[in-house]
């Protein structure tokens, strides 16, 4: 019966199958996390990740009324249940609707990192709450507990952006576009290029997002002191920066020139150059309050640049996501006079001028 | 593959339902260990029967202590901007100071005389030299108007330390430092008691995670010789034999402190000045 009505899915899909619920969670399921990274990073910068010891499979009872940092802790518990039920109506809808193994295979993996991060986290409140756990995970890992704590909420950190990256693209493979047997605009010899720096970037980015991710929490977990090597990594964090940006400069001037026709390409790639100018200043600006210490500027203000800093690499992160996925979907390898599609090329300053006119 | 796929997701759902239930049967006998309002919980029991590091040749000459090293703490160098407690988000907390936040207790600083409050003055040394009793007095960690008191406190090795609170709304004690005790965090109601029993010399802290500007530094040492200072900076180190010692000072937040050594004789006094800076 299941086997009659794949067929029929398949035979009726060509390239318009609606493809059920799947596209809506999938997007559904990224936002939810990009606003749980947004709650986890408030978390951490306030410092309140242990306000509730209590870590336990009752998590209907996380969702209380709660003062102080335990509002945004119990916030960014309620958010991760809505997330796992979110990512199983996912995957429920991908196996019900989609003809595309990769893409079924792509929502359990999902899912998994989902569980996985949520594991995690309850992980991380346990390691300093249950004296249990404490010793077990101290033992295990040869470390004292700060150094327990700071490992998980590190790790748990850049789960975090792993999830919201294969949400992002799981997100995009189900798209109306995508599935509506949207082909590829253009051939160009430029192609091999534009997917490797694309690649390149979400590669860095995520790199970037790791020592960043040790640089909040060497610093947060231990209050008065850093983690070791901490200056180290912050100096890394920095030239980095630099040079994630200098990239991202690239990959537009890249695609601007070579992919001129391709909006969905180029677009993005401007945007993300945007947003990693104002990544530069939010760091400028986290580095000022935070490590500085001379910087006098209200708490909560503070607050508000850390917090942005990480939310907007994680849109950064995203969009590279989607950049590359995009370039894999609407761009051919190849001679463009092979394919007889629209020529991609270096871009003359009439296409440029016709795309600044364009409605 | 969609079977197989569904076969990992179950074992992983069966995983994590077995590590949330060993969670959960974890917070049930922790709750039961911080609702004993004497105290005297089992897991305190089990810290008590260690006695500290205090290692050194004889046991402390109390009758021969007559010397006393007293003085004040200054911060050397233009005096720190003083920053303000970020008390938000909490109605009762915020209700406690009408008139704002007080000032950082971090960052207390007397203004005329550059006193800094909440140094940790010690001898250095003194227990290679001699040996300690835990005293038995138990020192108190309280939490009032949203705020620890006090805020620093020096404490010897196999000493009870009692943590509690006055406000009328929880607080949670995170405990941050190289000692394991008998639990980490916990919430404290008011009027409720969590004793707590330090087996090893450390620099130790406690936060509320609530309110994230709540914390105290708890100095442990396997020695009594050590005094904090209070709001104008000044000490006074209990009685000492003749002879010469080691002061130095310590603060959580400005590092460099000053050792100096001072000889003193039989009955004597002596006002000290120790510098500290970032």
């Amino acid at each position: 019966m299941a086997q009659q009505r794949r067929l029929t899915l398949q035979q009726g899909s060509g390239t318009g199958r609606t493809g059920g619920w799947s596209h809506p969670l999938a997007f559904g399921s990224a936002l939810l996390i990009f606003v749980m990274i947004v709650a986890g990073a408030t978390v951490t910068t306030i410092g309140a990740g242990d306000s509730d010891p209590a870590w336990s499979w009752r998590f209907w009872e996380w969702f209380r009324s709660a003062s102080g940092g335990q509002f945004y802790e119990l916030l960014h518990r309620q958010i991760g249940t809505v997330i796992g039920f979110v990512a199983i109506g996912m995957v429920v809808s991908l196996f019900r609707n989609e003809e595309r193994r990769w893409v079924r295979r792509l929502g359990v993996v999902a899912l998994l990192m989902t569980i996985v991060q949520g594991l995690l986290g309850g992980l991380r409140v346990q390691a300093v709450s249950s004296p249990a756990w404490r010793d077990f995970l101290c033992n295990l890992l040869g470390i004292g507990h700060e150094g327990v704590r700071m490992t998980l909420a590190m790790v748990h950190a850049f789960n975090a952006q792993l999830v919201f990256c294969t949400l992002v693209a799981l997100a995009v493979v189900t798209s109306r576009g995508w599935r509506g047997g949207e082909q590829p605009s253009e051939t160009s010899e430029h192609t091999r290029k534009t997917r490797r720096l694309a690649m390149w970037a979400c590669a860095l980015i995520f790199v970037q997002l790791v020592l960043g991710a040790y640089v909040r929490h060497g610093r947060v977990l231990y209050p008065g002191e850093t983690a070791p090597y901490y200056n180290l990594v912050l100096l890394l964090h920095v030239c980095m920066a630099l040079g994630v940006v200098g990239h991202i400069f690239l990959v537009n001037s890249h695609t601007r020139a070579s992919h001129p026709k391709i909006f969905p390409v180029w677009h993005l790639a401007g945007l993300a150059q945007f947003l990693g100018m104002f990544q530069l200043a939010l760091g400028a600006g986290a580095w000022a309050v935070t490590q500085s210490g001379v910087t006098p500027v209200p708490w909560d203000v503070a607050m508000l640049v850390r917090v942005l800093h990480v939310g907007n690499g994680a849109a950064i992160f995203a969009i590279f996501v989607t950049l590359g996925a995009r370039s894999f979907k609407l761009l051919r390898l190849g001679a463009p006079e092979q394919a007889g599609l629209p020529q991609g090329g270096r871009r003359t300053h009439e296409v440029a001028s016709k795309h600044r006119n364009r409605p | 593959m969609k079977a197989r796929s569904f076969v990992a997701v179950a074992i992983l759902l069966l995983a994590s339902g077995a590590f949330v239930t060993s969670c959960g049967s974890e917070d049930k006998r922790q709750v039961s260990d911080s609702s004993d309002k004497s105290g005297e919980g089992g897991a305190e029991a089990q810290e008590k029967n260690n006695s500290g590091d205090s290692g050194g040749g004889g046991v402390f000459p109390a009758a021969r202590a007559t010397a006393t090293i007293k003085g004040h703490v200054v911060y050397d160098g233009k005096l720190p901007r003083r920053l303000k407690t970020p008390i938000s988000g909490e109605a009762f907390c915020e209700k406690c100071y009408p008139d704002g936040a007080p000032v950082s207790a971090r960052y207390e600083i007397d203004q005329a005389t550059k006193g800094v409050r909440w140094c940790f003055v010690e001898v250095l040394g003194a227990d290679t030299k001699w040996k300690f009793e835990p005293p038995k007095d138990k020192l108190k960690l309280d939490q009032v108007n949203c705020r620890y008191a006090p805020h620093a406190l020096g404490i010897m090795t196999g000493q009870t330390l009692v943590i509690t609170s006055s406000d009328p709304i929880d607080h949670n004690v995170h405990f941050f430092g190289k000692n394991k005790p008998a639990w980490t965090n916990r919430i404290v109601h008011k009027g409720q008691l969590l004793k707590v029993v330090f087996k090893r010399p450390a620099n130790e802290k406690y936060k509320c995670d609530i309110h994230g500007w709540m914390n105290a530094a708890v100095y442990v040492r396997s020695h009594t010789l050590y005094a904090v200072t209070d709001a104008k900076g000044a000490f006074t180190l209990p009685k000492l034999p003749a002879g010469a010692y080691e002061i130095k000072v310590v603060h959580e937040k400005w590092k460099k402190g000053e050792t100096q050594t001072v000889t003193i004789g039989d009955g004597e006094t002596k006002d000290i000045t120790l510098k500290i800076k970032k």
